[in-house]
């Protein structure tokens, strides 16, 4: 028993660590890439798959299911926010580059 | 180096950061700039509140209402100062400041 | 005090450095978001759920919208004028060094004083080492404690939404036409989204209100939920969901009036001031909380509109 919940623990850190990396590789997205467009590309999917992995991680670190549901609610809210505002945002790079040409 | 409590060394932080906002209140020039400063300045003293209120073992129940009202008083001055900000500059804001860089 | 702590209060430090620094007011505005967040997390590691609700509802949430759309509206940042270059640049080092000296040794000789005066006395203040009904057991009041504190924070409650109110109405006052009119919609997939995430965010603000763990706690996080959805509405040009701006100043009042009619239930029951019979305490509470909630939803919205500039208003 004890051996199962010390491979929960590390399993829940994995998916923690592995959560952060993505935030981070997301971040620095953000900050160096060129345009509007890719960074939007770095900040949409690696934060979201970040924020997914780093539930998860909680999730199974928690390990009761009602935790689960509104986790897995917390993500489909959050994906669809950020895909929302990625599009609009990237809709208002393209009205404002062909009104500026 | 001193042993800090953690409560301590948030009262610091809070001292620190309300005097920041009080300098920057009275320097600047710029209306939105004070209003900001003023919203730090009133995030300090609530850090200060919250150190007091988190010395015992559990947290003061009746100092986190005072800092949820402090909160709410916050939003609502904001606000207020953001209304009247936007009629004091005209309705349609002067300048065109949104391009994206 | 941990890592933690220590990672914690240098990242508020840092992020008030950028809320106040900066000359553009997006970055300021951005700066101050940022900080925000990081408050949240200083407030769940000093064990307030509550306060950190609040914050994120808030601070995070609807102070952003307002401070973003104000910002995104002004004009063109006018920082001070650089002095002219031309008189002999050794000549004028010394009044500038003073002008950005002065501040900051002004924030140092304060901050150092408070501070310094902080850790002699922190420790000579009555702690609280229990909670406040746990504290007054022990004197035979048990009966009366829950009656004492529910009195304590209606006040604070009542005040607190009557504030609201004030600024809700101060908005109505001075903004005209353009409360009427709606945004300019950013595009179908915002509206989609917003129409399908709605009962989602319907159901969370109705769970904050019910749930709230800290009894009329509650009503201002879920009414903040509330508001930032009415915002999403009409941020997103979502036309199928309904109009309620015209309901808004009836929300408005209805939340202090009814809880005036509640607090005076308490004299015409032969009681004190906002002080129910036991019995009835779960349905006044639970309408009062409710009406509270609509016109805490109602202020905020309202000052969510009228500070949108008028260029984003379509009639």
């Amino acid at each position: 028993m004890v051996s199962l919940e010390l491979l929960r623990e590390i399993g829940a850190a994995l998916l923690l660590i592995t959560g952060a990396f993505f935030f981070t590789a997301g971040t620095v997205g953000l900050i160096r890439f060129p345009d509007v467009r890719s960074r939007l590309h770095a900040l949409a999917k690696a934060d979201t798959l970040g924020l997914g992995l780093v539930l998860l991680g909680v999730g199974v670190l928690l390990g009761s299911w009602t935790a689960g549901v509104v986790l897995l609610a917390t993500w489909i809210l959050a994906l669809g926010a950020a895909s929302a505002s990625a599009h609009v945002l990237a809709r208002l790079e393209r009205e404002q580059r062909e009104g500026a040409s | 180096m001193m042993p800090l409590a953690a409560d301590q060394w948030y009262g610091l932080i809070g001292i620190a950061v309300a005097v920041a906002g009080l300098v920057r209140l009275v320097t600047v020039q710029d209306l939105v700039a004070r209003l900001v400063s003023l919203n730090v300045m009133g995030v300090g003293s609530l850090l200060l509140i919250m150190a007091v209120a988190s010395r015992g073992a559990e947290v003061d129940p009746l100092l986190s209402a005072l800092v949820i009202t402090g909160l709410v008083i916050t939003v609502a001055f904001t606000g207020l100062g953001a209304v009247l900000i936007r009629r004091l500059e005209g309705p349609d804001g002067g300048a065109e400041e949104d391009e994206l860089p | 005090m941990t890592v933690v702590d220590l990672a914690l209060g240098l990242a508020v430090v840092v992020t008030a450095g950028a809320a106040l620094l900066p000359r553009r007011r997006m970055t300021m505005v951005m700066g101050f978001l940022v900080m925000a967040v990081i408050m949240a997390l200083v407030w769940l590691r000093l064990g307030s759920v509550d306060v950190a609700l609040a914050e994120t509802a808030l601070g995070t949430g609807l102070l952003s919208a307002i401070l973003v759309l104000l910002a995104r509206g002004g004009p063109a940042p006018q920082g001070p004028e650089e002095p002219p270059r031309d008189d002999g640049a050794a000549g004028r080092w010394l009044p500038r060094l003073a002008r950005a000296g002065a501040p900051v040794l002004a924030w140092a000789v304060v901050t150092g004083v408070f501070m310094k005066v902080w850790l002699e006395v922190e420790r000579l203040l009555p702690a609280w080492e229990e909670t406040l009904p746990a504290a007054m057991g022990p004197t035979g009041v048990e009966h009366e404690v829950t009656a004492v504190l529910l009195t304590f924070r209606s006040y604070d409650t009542l005040l607190e939404s009557a504030v609201l109110m004030l600024a809700g109405v101060a908005v109505l006052a001075v903004t005209g036409t353009e409360l009427g009119g709606r945004t300019a919609s950013p595009g179908t997939t915002m509206s989609w989204w917003t129409r399908v995430s709605a009962p989602a965010l319907v159901v969370v603000g109705l769970w904050l209100l019910f749930a709230g763990s800290s009894g009329s706690g509650g009503a201002f996080q879920a009414g903040a939920v509330l508001a930032g959805l009415m915002m999403l509405a009409d941020a997103s040009g979502a036309r199928s969901l309904p109009d309620l701006r015209r309901a808004m100043p009836w929300g408005l009042a209805a939340g202090v009036l009814v809880f005036l009619a509640a607090a005076a239930l308490g004299p015409m029951t032969g009681r004190g001031w906002l002080d129910w019979e036991p019995s009835w305490g779960f349905p006044v509470i639970l309408t009062v909380e409710i009406a509270l909630t609509v016109g805490i939803a109602a202020a905020l919205h309202l000052l969510y509109l009228g500070v949108r500039a008028r260029r984003e208003v379509v009639a």
